[in-house]
C-alpha cells in the first residue's frame, strides 16, 4: 500500500513539474530544447535504430545521376524546412520543436548513411520530421538517394544553391511577392 | 513511394503558403545608406509612411542574391543608393539579421 502512495506521489510530482515546464515554456514551438532533452532523444534515436540498418552500406550509386536527382528531390520536398544548402534556415525550420538542424555539421554528417536512411523513412517522433517511406523499393532507394545528397551538402556551391531554387515549390503568393521584388529592384514600382 | 511523396508535397506547398501569409519573415524595401564588412544600412518607408534608417546584420548563412546569382556578401559590390530589398526573421535571436538580401542584377 505505501509503495503505491509512493509512486502515485512520484507521478504527480513528476505531473506538477511537467505542468510547471509548460506553463513556463507558455507551450510554444519557439523555444530551442535544452541539452538534456536533446541528448535523451538523440540516445532514444540511436537507441532504437536497428543494427542491422545502422551498419547497412548505402547501395545507391554515386554517380552525378543519381546526385542530381537526389537534389532535385531535396529541392522539392525537403528544403522547404531543411533550406537547399541544409542549414535549416527557412521559416518552417526556424518554427519547429526543434529547429531544424544544420544537416551540414558533425551532429548530422557523422550519423551512418543507415542512420540517415532510417530517419528519413521512418520519421523522427516529436519533431518535425515525417516519415517518408512507405515500404516499396523505389522509396527504399530514392531515400538512400537522398542520403548519397546529404553526404555532399557540406560542399554545395552557390551555383548548385541557385539552381535547386528554381525547383523549390512556390506558392502563387509567393510568386506574386517575388514579381513586387523584381519589380521595386528596377525601378519598375511607380 | 511517388504517390505518398506528391501528397506530402502538397501538404508541404499548403505548409509553405500558411508560412507566407503569417509572414515570420518582414520584407524591407530600400536604399542603401552605407555598406561595412558585416552589415547593411539601409533607409526605407514603414507601413506609416516613416522614414527610417536602420542596420541589418550579415551572417554565413544571409543569402545574398545579386539578379538571379547567389554571391557572397563580400563580393555582391553594393553600392550606396542603390535599391535593395532584405528579409529579417523577427524572431531570430539576433536584432535584424538579414535572412536573405535581394539586389538587381549587375548591368
Amino acid at each position: 500500500m505505501r509503495r503505491t502512495i509512493r509512486v502515485f506521489a512520484g507521478l504527480a510530482v513528476l505531473a506538477l513539474i511537467g505542468a510547471w515546464y509548460t506553463r513556463g515554456i507558455g507551450f510554444t514551438s519557439r523555444g530551442t530544447p535544452s541539452a538534456t532533452e536533446t541528448t535523451i532523444m538523440r540516445r532514444a534515436r540511436s537507441w532504437g535504430t536497428p543494427a542491422s540498418i545502422r551498419d547497412q552500406v548505402n547501395p545507391a550509386a554515386t554517380s552525378d545521376t543519381v546526385l542530381r536527382g537526389a537534389m532535385e528531390h531535396w529541392a522539392d520536398h525537403c528544403a522547404g524546412c531543411h533550406a537547399n544548402d541544409g542549414s535549416g534556415h527557412t521559416e518552417m525550420g526556424h518554427g519547429l520543436y526543434p529547429k531544424s538542424p544544420d544537416m551540414r555539421a558533425a551532429a548530422t554528417q557523422k550519423l551512418t548513411d543507415g542512420e540517415l536512411f532510417y530517419i528519413i523513412e521512418r520519421g523522427v517522433p516529436l519533431t518535425g520530421m515525417p516519415a517518408w517511406g512507405n515500404g516499396t523499393p523505389e522509396g527504399e532507394m530514392a531515400s538512400w538517394e537522398l542520403v548519397r545528397f546529404i553526404r555532399k551538402l557540406p560542399t554545395l556551391t552557390d551555383q548548385d544553391v541557385d539552381e535547386m531554387r528554381k525547383l523549390n515549390p512556390t506558392s502563387p503568393m509567393q510568386m506574386e511577392q517575388e514579381g513586387k521584388i523584381d519589380d521595386f529592384l528596377n525601378g519598375k514600382d511607380h | 513511394m511517388k504517390t505518398r511523396h506528391v501528397i506530402a508535397a502538397a501538404a508541404l506547398t499548403v505548409l509553405m503558403f500558411a508560412a507566407f501569409v503569417s509572414a515570420h519573415s518582414i520584407t524591407v524595401q530600400g536604399t542603401v545608406v552605407a555598406v561595412e564588412a558585416a552589415r547593411l544600412q539601409v533607409k526605407s518607408v514603414d507601413a506609416a509612411k516613416k522614414e527610417l534608417t536602420d542596420w541589418y546584420a550579415v551572417d554565413r548563412d544571409t543569402l545574398v542574391k545579386r539578379g538571379t546569382k547567389t554571391v557572397k556578401f563580400a563580393d555582391a559590390k553594393i553600392a550606396a543608393g542603390e535599391r535593395v530589398v532584405i528579409l529579417v526573421d523577427e524572431h531570430a535571436a539576433t536584432k535584424n539579421l538579414a535572412e536573405e538580401i535581394r539586389l538587381a542584377a549587375a548591368k
